[in-house]
Order: structure tokens, then C-alpha cells, then sequence
């Protein structure tokens, strides 16, 4: 009967997280802060998840999945490229903010032995959290993007040792040096194990792999899906935690041209996974907790939301960092984590923390993951005003660096867009570049796009993504020489929606009439327009009335 | 976690394979799920979980997938063919399994898996040869939605009569709402979901939880799992959120459908060699009636022969529908795993065996087989106009030339075009245009003026060496082709230029419109750079 128990709890969770999502667009909010209220209102409140295994299973995958999808995204160029500063940004961070957090402890009454932990959880910032704050504005590509994910590397690392520490210390009762040093040398061997793998595979195996399965996404995605799996189920045998797995199995795939595609193909199923994670992290609160520790509470949150930004913002500017991006980072990373709480669980296993801690912690998290949802994607807004004003400007200037003014990015405006580069496109290319327009042209296939007088872009045109990234909006005109009806007709109907003129491609004249009822401004019917040439070369040899 | 990592691992490998012969992956994936079973252990409870689900969002897809638009003119064709190769492999199924001795439940549910075509199969082939919307890759859709429509209704039906309880009829009364929301769903939530267009977060989550309340309903009522979720695709295959719930569902059924059929492999019973006498002999049965069979029927229905051929090959296997069916039946205790194992094994026979039979060289040897009805006509003619090729572009180029009055002569090896044109009153010679023999018949070097809309061009290599002072105009698909045509003496004509062309003229010619449009767009001026070219903006010219 667990088929009628998974089933039943998929379609709970799913109907309260697209209620609450809904609700949350009303009100503007996140659709994490849906989530994790959903799961509060299933479970606490009302009781209903039962808890299948599955859906926890669920949950871990999406976690894991997130984390394969940010090494695809980060390769090791990026990390390369913000490491120095982040490791240090890091550690120092960790450091600090895990001894204030002690502190605070100390200061309500914990012995030190709990303290420390509360401290440590408390420094780390949630990956999963900062990015699905960031994607949503574009933020990953950007620097406080690239900065949050070099410290919550660093911060992974770290969890990865304490992990190991509590897990020796917890078997062992009495445990001595050796072991500690022990089980910490067998995660940095995991890890390192999986690395130089990861490594190997980038090098020899993936770039082949990967452009052999390409012309059949199914077969990819499931080849990806399957090498990351790999990493997952190695990292848990070498005991090391499988978010690291996945991300090592992510970043050896950043090389490999085809990981835009499985990003974007990935990402439905990490949403849907997450979406699964935070209503079970929801699910799992005791909100009784919240009046026994209430003072505690209230302090933590204050910590985590205004402290640790400020230190992080600090740290950042002393090392060099411009006063506008470390603001945005510290406030990017300003809540606890999932790990957090998993630290935490193990410590309660180990007889080392008060299961009532787990609770404070856990509304810990809700609350300032809430606060994230909301201050993240307000922030820059805020520094705006506080840079226009004077007062602002003084505090700002607290900050040891120098600002830097962030450029924004170009937008495309007043080109046309080509879809499909087959001969049709090609000729098209050529046509409006003679004309002295700007060109963008779109294929899935990357061959195709090679060789072109213009700009590229390699992706589907059904994908609104491709579209948003095309600046569809601000193009002059849109033609498709796709010969696919299903994708024309999409196209039609979203320049019509955006009020951008479009031409597209119809196989037979049959379609004519549909694509012009829907509201194209022009078609091409080559079989049409081809015989008509061949008539007039017949009417001027006399053959035709 | 490491059971579904074992099944993805098998899956990819699959996948490998299939890409590496050519052939669909699903029946790889069965046998890999067969493999991995044998070597590593995998847990009956989450093997059943990972089944369920992958079912369900399979035949979601499947639903999504076929929309009534897509099936465009053909919908009366289809319906002819779908009902009788229903009706023809139904009994098939039938009979064999009352002759092969299962008892008449198990025989409804063989029947009922052979009378399904894949849908899976049919559109990955039809999208890769970009023969969707041909006229008969549209009949081929038409006739699959006809079949899935078909065997999930029959399902209650067949349970009905078969266990002769009230749960059957109250299944088939559940079918019957189910249908009902079905279309509310198409009429409200489909446009209402099109609007939220730019977050793919809410359309998934609203179609998943449009899915699961289907399944509960189904649930409820007792239906079968399979129905439910096929009619929830349908509820969202209208236009234009069918495309939108497709971009984001396909990811997650992908994922779940290389589970789902590996850990059904997985569940499969080791074939003895009486499944695989009974599997190899359904298999035979069902290429052998379908083809036929619909290849006859789509003639009728006013295909040309070639065509009606590969739809007829394209439509001869079973399905996932089928795996999906004889799963429900085996894990309800209607059917013994022997049964499965054939319907599997069927299946996976089958799926192989299409890619390889629905060539195009197969189809063209068929179609010849087919005994001709009129007789040749002698043809002695000069002055004439000679048409190689009658398709879709040398019909709508004949219409005009006949209006005009030319003397006509058609060369195209299609049987029944040819009978057609016959009966319009037009001299048709029956052959392939790269025989020297045809063109001699056609009277190739007497004519005043030839036109080629072969499929493929440099089929008039043979025409141009025996013609002369004849002008050969030829359609032409690249540039490349239309130099080759130029070094031969022959005119190549490029139709897609003639299309650019025509939409480059057109933009030009409306540059102020297009001006006026985009202003209205855009009332702040454009952040970041001038264009790269430098060239003078759209704006000041015209």
C-alpha cells in the first residue's frame, strides 16, 4: 500500500504549494516562503503528511540535483576566478560569526559544549535558499552572485569537517584525537577522490559522451542525470555528504558545450524537487518550541539577519571588494540553513544538543529564510536610496573600501530575430544583415549557427527563457523558417502577446490561413512563392496565358 | 537513493545503445531493467513507487502530446484506420489468447495491449524525419489519439464484463466525469494557465497538481490509474498551453519514464520459451495485419501509396500503453506474469523491429507490390509541358498550368497519384523520373519546356544527359545543388530565396510601419550600445 501513501502525499503537497503559490503571487512574495508555509499548514497545523519515505527521498534529490546544477553553472574557471578572495572571506566569516553566535549562546545560559554548535550553525547561510533568490533577478552571473557561492563553498567545507566531527564523536563516546583526526582525513580522501575523478571524467570521458547522446535530449539528460547519480551514490560510500557529490559531478560538466541545454532541461525537475523539500522542511517545524525559547529566538534572528550581513559586508570590503557588492552579499547570505539543521540532528544523535535546540533552530530557519525572500530581492533597491541620500552615503562610507559603480548590462533593442538557420534562416541572415540590420539568429543546434554574420544564441525558441534572453520584447521583428507548425504557432502567439511583429514559415498553404487568423503579420510559403518563379520563367517563355 | 541510481545508471546505458543502433529506447531500457534485476538487488516497495509514478507521468505526456489540431484534415482517415486496426488486432488478440489458452480476462487484456500503437515511437520518428505534418504523418497522430481514446475507455468496460461487478460500471461512470472535467479543463484552466506564461514554476506546479487530482478522482472511483492521467494530459493538450506544459513536464517525465521503464524490465518475469513462441507469434500478427490493413484503408482515404505504406509500418507495434495496461492488470491479480512477460516481450520485439522496417527503401519496395489498376497510356506527344513529380509542390504547380491549358505530361511513381491524375483527364507516366526509359516514354527530348519538384533533385542527372535544347527547370533546396544544376545546363530555381526574398521585400516595403511599431513599444530610448555596424538606423531610411 505505500503506492496509495506516496501518491496521496505528492498530490497534498503539490495542491497546498500551488495554493500558497498563487496566494504568494498576490502578495508578491517568494515562491520558497509558499512553500515552507504550506508545508507548516500541513503538518503542524493540520496533521496530514503521513511522511513516505519517497517523499523524503524526493526532497534529498532536489537537493542534491540544485547542487548539480550550480557546479554546471560554476566550473572551475569561476571558482578559480573569485577563489582567493572567497576562502578567505569565508573562513574569516565562519570564524567570527560562529564565535559571536557561541557568545549569544554563552549569553542564555547553554553550556559551551552546545553553544559552539549553535554558534557553527549559525554562521552558515543556505545554498539552496541564495540560489533561488539570485536566479530569479539573473544574480548568479553577477558578482555578489559569484562571491555568495564562493563563501558558501568554503562553508560547505567546513560542514563537511564539523560533519565528520560530530559523526566520530558521536560513535566513538569518549573520543580521542587520533579518531577525530581520523574521520577528518577520510572526508578530505572522499573528497579528494572524487575530485580527481571528476576531474578525469571532465577531461577524457565527458566531452565525447556528451556530444555523442546530444541529438537525443531524452538520452542526455539521462546520461547527465545518471553521471551525477554516480557521484552521489560514490560521495555516500566514501562517506562524504552527496550535495558535494553532485556539485563535483556539476562542475566537471561545465566544460562540456551542452550545459546551458541541461541546465535548462534539468531545472523543472530541481524545482519540482525542492518544492517537495521546503513544504517537508516546513512540515517538520514545532512551532511549540517558539514560546519556550522565545528570547533566544529573537536574538538569533536579529544575529543572522542584521549581523551577519554586516560582517560579511565588512570582510568582503577589507579584502578589496567593491562596498556595493559585499553589502548585497552579506545580505545575500543573511539566514541559516537546511545544514544547519541537518548538524544540528546529528548533534541531538550524539547526545551533544537539547532536542528542544533542534526546534529554535528550525524556527531559526524558517524565519530567516522568510526574512531573505524578502529583504534579497529588495536590497539593491534599498542601497539605491541609500546612496541617493546623504546620510546613507556616511554609512555607507563605514564600509573600508572604495564603491564601484556597477554597469548594466546591455540590452538588445530595434533587431530582428531569426529562428531555425536552415537554408531559408541562412538567406534570411544575410538578407536583413545587407540591409544594415542587427541580427540575432536562434538554432538548437550549435552547428548550424557557426560561420553566421551575426549574433547567436543556442537554444529552443519554444523556451520563454531563450525568448527573455533574446530581448524578444524589444525586437523589431521575429521570423521563424522553422518548418515545425507547433513551434511557429508558439512563436505567433507570443509576438502577438509582446506586440512584435512576425513572420514565419508555412510548410504547406494549407497553414496559411491559421497562422494569419492568429495574428501573423506576414508568411512565407516557399512552395507558394517558388512556383510563382517558375511560372513568371514560364510566362516570359510564353507558355502561360 | 542507490536504487534509483542503479536504474539510471542501467537507463543511460540503454540510451547509449539505442543511439548507437538507431533504434527507440524504450525497448532497450526494458531489457536493461531485465539485466540490472538479475545483477543487483533492488527493493519490491520502491520499484513499485518508481513504477506508479512513471506511469502516471507517461501517459500524462501521451496525453499532452495529442492534440485534435495537429491531426488537421486527416481527422476522417484516421477514424477509419483507427477503428479498424483496433477492431482487426483486438480480435487478433482475442482469439490467439483463447487458442494459446489464457482465460478470457487475460485474453481481453492481450487484446486490448495489441491494439495500441506506440505514440512514443510513432512521434519520435515522425519528428526526427520531420514528417509530422505531412498528410500522413498527421493520420498517423489522428489514429494514435484514436487508439489511446479507444483502449483507456475500453479498459472499464472490458473489467466490467470480465468481473461482472457494480465497480466496473462504476469505473466507467468515473470515465464519464473524468471526461466531463476533461473538457471543463480545456474550456477554463487551459487559457487561464497560458496567461501565467513567464513562470514556468506555477504551470508546473498547476499541471502536476491538475495530474494528481485526476489520479485522486480516479482513484475514488476506481480507474485505473493509466486513464486518469491520460486524461489529464488531454485536459492541457489545447494551444497554446500544451507547449508550455510540455517545456516544463518534459524534463521530469523524461526522468521518470527512463525509471519507470527500467524497473518495469526490473519486474518482468525471466521469458521461458513458451512466452517467447507466444511473443514471436503476436509480433508477426501484428506487422502482419497492420500494414495492410491501414496501408489499404489510407489509400481510400486519398494518401498516395508510399505515404499510406509508411504509416502503416509506422503504426505496427504496441505500446507503453500496452506495458502501462499489463502492469495494472498483473499488480491487480487479473493477469499472471507470464501474460505480462509476452505482452513485454511483444512490445519490445515490435519497437525494434519499426525503425528498421519503416524505412524508406521498405516503403518504396511495398508500395510497388501493389497491383496497378490502369493500364499505361501511350504517349506520343511534342510541344509538350513534362512535370517530373506530382507531390504536394507538382500538384498545386499542375492546378495552375491546367487552368492555363498547357499539354501536359506527368512523370511520378506513385500508383495511386497516377491513378488519380488519370481520372482528372491528365497523360501520366508511371515511373521513377531517373529511368531513361520513363523519360523516353514521356517523350523527354520532344517537349518544349521540363519542371522537376523532385524530392530529390539530382534524380535529373539521367534527364539532363539525354536532353539537349530542352529548358529543365528545377527546384532546388541549396546552394550547393543549384551550382550542380547550373554546371549541367539546367535552371535551378530556389524556393526558400524566392520565400526570403519575398519576406526581405516585405519588410522594406513596410519599414515605416515596422518604425511606427516598434516606437510605440519602446517610448524610452534603448540603454546600452548603438548597432555594432554602425549603419544608419531603420528608422531614417524610407
Amino acid at each position: 500500500m505505500s503506492e496509495s501513501n506516496l501518491l496521496l502525499d505528492l498530490g497534498l503537497v503539490l495542491a497546498a504549494a500551488m495554493v500558497l503559490l498563487l496566494a504568494s503571487r498576490r502578495l508578491h512574495l517568494p515562491s520558497l516562503l509558499a512553500y515552507i508555509v504550506a508545508g507548516v499548514i500541513l503538518g503542524p497545523v493540520l496533521g496530514l503528511l503521513a511522511g513516505s519515505e519517497s517523499l523524503e527521498l524526493f526532497a534529498e534529490l532536489g537537493v542534491a540535483l540544485l547542487l548539480f546544477v550550480v557546479g554546471m553553472e560554476l566550473g572551475f574557471e569561476k571558482i578559480k576566478a573569485v577563489g582567493p578572495v572567497a576562502v578567505a572571506a569565508g573562513a574569516v566569516q565562519v570564524g567570527l560569526t560562529g564565535a559571536l553566535g557561541t557568545g549569544v549562546g554563552l549569553l542564555f545560559g547553554l553550556d559551551l559544549s552546545q553553544a559552539w554548535i549553535l554558534g557553527a550553525a549559525v554562521a552558515i547561510s543556505s545554498t539552496v535558499v541564495v540560489i533561488k533568490l539570485l536566479e530569479r533577478a539573473g544574480g548568479l552571473d553577477r558578482r555578489e552572485g559569484r562571491l555568495s557561492i564562493g563563501i558558501l563553498l568554503v562553508q560547505d567545507i567546513v560542514v563537511a569537517i564539523l560533519l565528520t566531527l560530530l559523526g566520530a564523536v558521536g560513535t566513538g563516546g569518549e573520543a580521542g584525537d587520533v579518531d577525530i583526526a581520523a574521520g577528518v582525513l577520510s572526508a578530505f580522501r572522499g573528497v579528494g577522490v572524487l575530485v580527481v575523478v571528476g576531474w578525469v571524467g571532465a577531461r577524457f570521458l565527458l566531452p565525447r559522451l556528451l556530444a555523442f547522446m546530444a541529438p537525443s535530449p531524452e538520452g542526455l539528460l539521462v546520461v547527465a542525470l545518471a553521471w551525477a547519480f554516480a557521484f552521489i551514490v560514490g560521495a555516500e560510500t566514501l562517506h562524504v555528504s552527496i550535495e558535494l557529490g553532485a556539485l563535483v559531478a556539476g562542475v566537471s560538466m561545465a566544460q562540456c558545450p551542452q550545459n546551458h541545454e541541461l541546465r535548462r532541461r534539468v531545472h523543472p525537475l530541481v524545482d519540482l524537487f525542492l518544492a517537495l523539500f521546503f513544504v517537508g522542511l516546513g512540515a517538520g517545524m514545532d512551532p511549540s518550541a517558539l514560546v519556550r525559547n522565545a528570547g533566544l529566538l529573537a536574538t538569533l534572528t536579529l544575529f543572522v539577519v542584521l549581523a551577519k550581513p554586516l560582517i560579511i559586508a565588512v570582510i568582503l570590503s577589507a579584502l578589496g571588494q567593491p562596498r556595493r557588492e559585499s553589502l548585497l552579499t552579506g545580505i545575500t547570505l543573511g539566514q541559516v540553513s537546511e545544514f544547519s539543521l541537518i548538524l544540528a540532528t546529528v548533534a541531538v544523535g550524539a547526545g551533544l544538543l537539547d532536542a528542544e535546540l533542534l526546534s529554535v533552530l528550525g524556527l531559526l530557519a524558517l524565519a530567516s529564510i522568510a526574512a531573505s525572500s524578502l529583504m534579497v530581492p529588495a536590497a539593491p533597491g534599498w542601497l539605491d536610496g541609500l546612496e541617493a541620500h546623504r546620510v546613507g552615503r556616511s554609512f555607507l562610507r563605514l564600509l573600508p573600501a572604495r564603491t564601484l559603480v556597477s554597469v548594466p548590462e546591455p540590452v538588445r533593442s530595434e533587431h530582428v530575430v531569426v529562428v531555425g538557420m536552415n537554408a531559408l534562416g541562412r538567406e534570411l541572415v544575410e538578407g536583413f544583415v545587407a540591409q544594415g540590420h542587427r541580427v540575432l539568429a536562434i538554432d538548437t543546434d550549435r552547428g548550424k549557427l557557426e560561420g553566421l554574420p551575426c549574433e547567436v544564441l543556442h537554444g529552443s525558441a519554444d523556451e520563454p527563457e531563450i525568448l527573455h534572453e533574446a530581448n524578444l520584447s524589444r525586437a523589431r521583428l521575429a521570423v521563424s523558417a522553422l518548418q515545425i507548425e507547433d513551434s511557429n504557432l508558439l512563436l505567433t502567439y507570443r509576438c502577438v502577446e509582446l506586440g512584435v511583429p512576425v513572420s514565419v514559415h508555412a510548410f504547406d498553404p494549407s497553414l496559411v490561413h491559421e497562422f494569419l487568423r492568429m495574428g501573423a503579420d506576414h508568411v512565407m510559403v516557399p512552395k507558394l512563392d517558388g512556383i510563382k518563379v517558375m511560372e513568371a520563367s514560364l510566362h516570359a517563355r510564353g507558355l502561360l496565358g | 537513493m542507490h536504487d534509483v541510481a542503479t536504474l539510471l545508471g542501467a537507463a543511460a546505458v540503454a540510451h547509449l545503445l539505442a543511439r548507437t543502433w538507431g533504434v527507440p529506447p524504450t525497448p532497450l531500457l526494458l531489457i536493461a531493467g531485465l539485466a540490472a534485476a538479475r545483477v543487483l538487488h533492488l527493493t519490491d516497495a520502491f520499484l513499485e513507487d518508481a513504477v506508479v509514478l512513471g506511469a502516471s507521468f507517461l501517459l500524462f505526456t501521451g496525453g499532452l502530446e495529442l492534440s485534435a489540431r495537429r491531426v488537421g484534415r486527416q481527422g476522417s482517415a484516421a477514424f477509419r484506420v483507427g477503428t479498424s486496426q483496433f477492431a482487426a488486432l483486438g480480435l487478433l488478440g482475442f482469439l490467439t489468447g483463447g487458442a494459446l489458452g489464457y482465460d478470457p480476462l487475460e485474453a481481453s487484456y492481450l487484446a486490448l495491449a495489441l491494439t495500441a500503437s506506440s505514440t512514443l515511437v510513432g512521434i519520435r520518428l515522425l519528428k526526427r524525419r520531420r514528417q509530422m505534418f505531412e498528410p500522413f504523418g498527421r493520420l498517423v497522430l489522428g489514429v494514435l489519439l484514436l487508439q489511446d481514446l479507444l483502449v483507456l475507455t475500453a479498459i472499464p468496460i472490458v473489467l466490467a464484463l470480465a468481473m461482472g461487478d457494480r465497480a466496473g460500471w462504476t469505473g466507467a461512470a468515473g470515465v464519464a466525469l473524468l471526461g466531463a472535467l476533461t473538457w471543463a479543463a480545456r474550456r477554463w484552466v487551459g487559457p487561464q494557465l497560458a496567461r501565467v506564461e513567464d513562470e514556468p514554476e506555477l504551470i508546473l506546479l498547476a499541471a502536476l497538481t491538475l495530474l494528481f487530482a485526476f489520479l485522486g478522482i480516479g482513484a475514488g472511483m476506481g480507474i485505473p490509474l493509466v486513464v486518469g492521467a491520460f486524461l489529464a494530459g488531454v485536459a492541457l493538450s489545447s494551444f497554446p498551453v500544451d507547449g508550455m506544459v510540455r517545456s516544463v513536464v518534459t524534463p521530469i517525465s523524461d526522468f521518470f519514464a527512463a525509471i519507470f521503464f527500467t524497473a518495469l524490465g526490473a519486474l518482468v518475469v525471466t521469458p521461458a520459451l513458451p512466452q517467447i513462441a507466444h511473443a514471436a507469434l503476436l509480433t508477426v500478427g501484428v506487422i502482419v495485419i497492420t500494414v495492410p490493413l491501414v496501408t489499404v484503408l489510407a489509400i481510400r482515404s486519398g494518401l498516395s501509396t508510399r505515404p499510406a505504406v509508411e504509416a502503416g509500418l509506422m503504426l505496427a507495434q504496441t505500446s507503453e500503453l500496452s506495458l502501462a495496461l499489463g502492469l495494472t492488470g498483473m499488480l491487480a491479480g487479473h493477469i499472471r506474469p507470464e501474460v505480462f512477460t509476452v505482452i513485454a516481450l511483444v512490445t519490445v520485439g515490435t519497437m525494434l523491429l519499426t525503425p528498421v522496417l519503416s524505412t524508406d527503401r521498405v516503403a518504396l519496395a511495398l508500395a510497388h507490390r501493389i497491383p496497378q489498376r490502369s493500364p499505361e497510356d501511350a504517349v506520343a506527344l511534342h510541344d509538350h509541358v513534362l512535370i517530373l513529380g506530382a507531390g504536394s509542390t507538382g500538384s498545386l504547380l499542375l492546378e495552375d498550368l491546367i487552368l492555363a491549358d498547357c499539354r501536359l505530361v506527368v512523370v511520378d511513381d506513385d500508383p495511386s497519384l497516377a491513378a488519380r491524375l488519370r481520372e482528372a483527364g491528365i497523360q501520366v507516366v508511371r515511373g521513377n523520373a531517373s529511368d531513361p526509359r520513363i523519360l523516353a516514354a514521356a517523350c523527354a527530348r520532344e517537349a518544349r519546356l521540363i519542371i522537376s519538384t523532385l524530392h530529390h533533385p539530382r534524380d535529373v542527372e539521367t534527364l539532363l544527359k539525354m536532353v539537349e535544347s530542352v529548358p529543365v527547370l528545377v527546384r532546388v533546396f541549396d546552394e550547393p545543388e543549384a551550382q550542380w544544376m547550373r554546371a549541367r545546363g539546367a535552371e535551378p530555381i530556389l524556393f526558400h530565396r524566392a520565400s526570403a526574398h519575398g519576406l526581405l521585400e516585405w519588410a522594406r516595403e513596410e519599414s515605416a510601419e515596422l518604425d511606427r511599431r516598434q516606437k510605440d513599444r519602446l517610448p524610452t530610448a534603448p540603454e546600452g550600445e548603438p548597432p555594432r555596424d554602425g549603419a544608419p538606423q531603420p528608422a531614417s531610411a524610407g
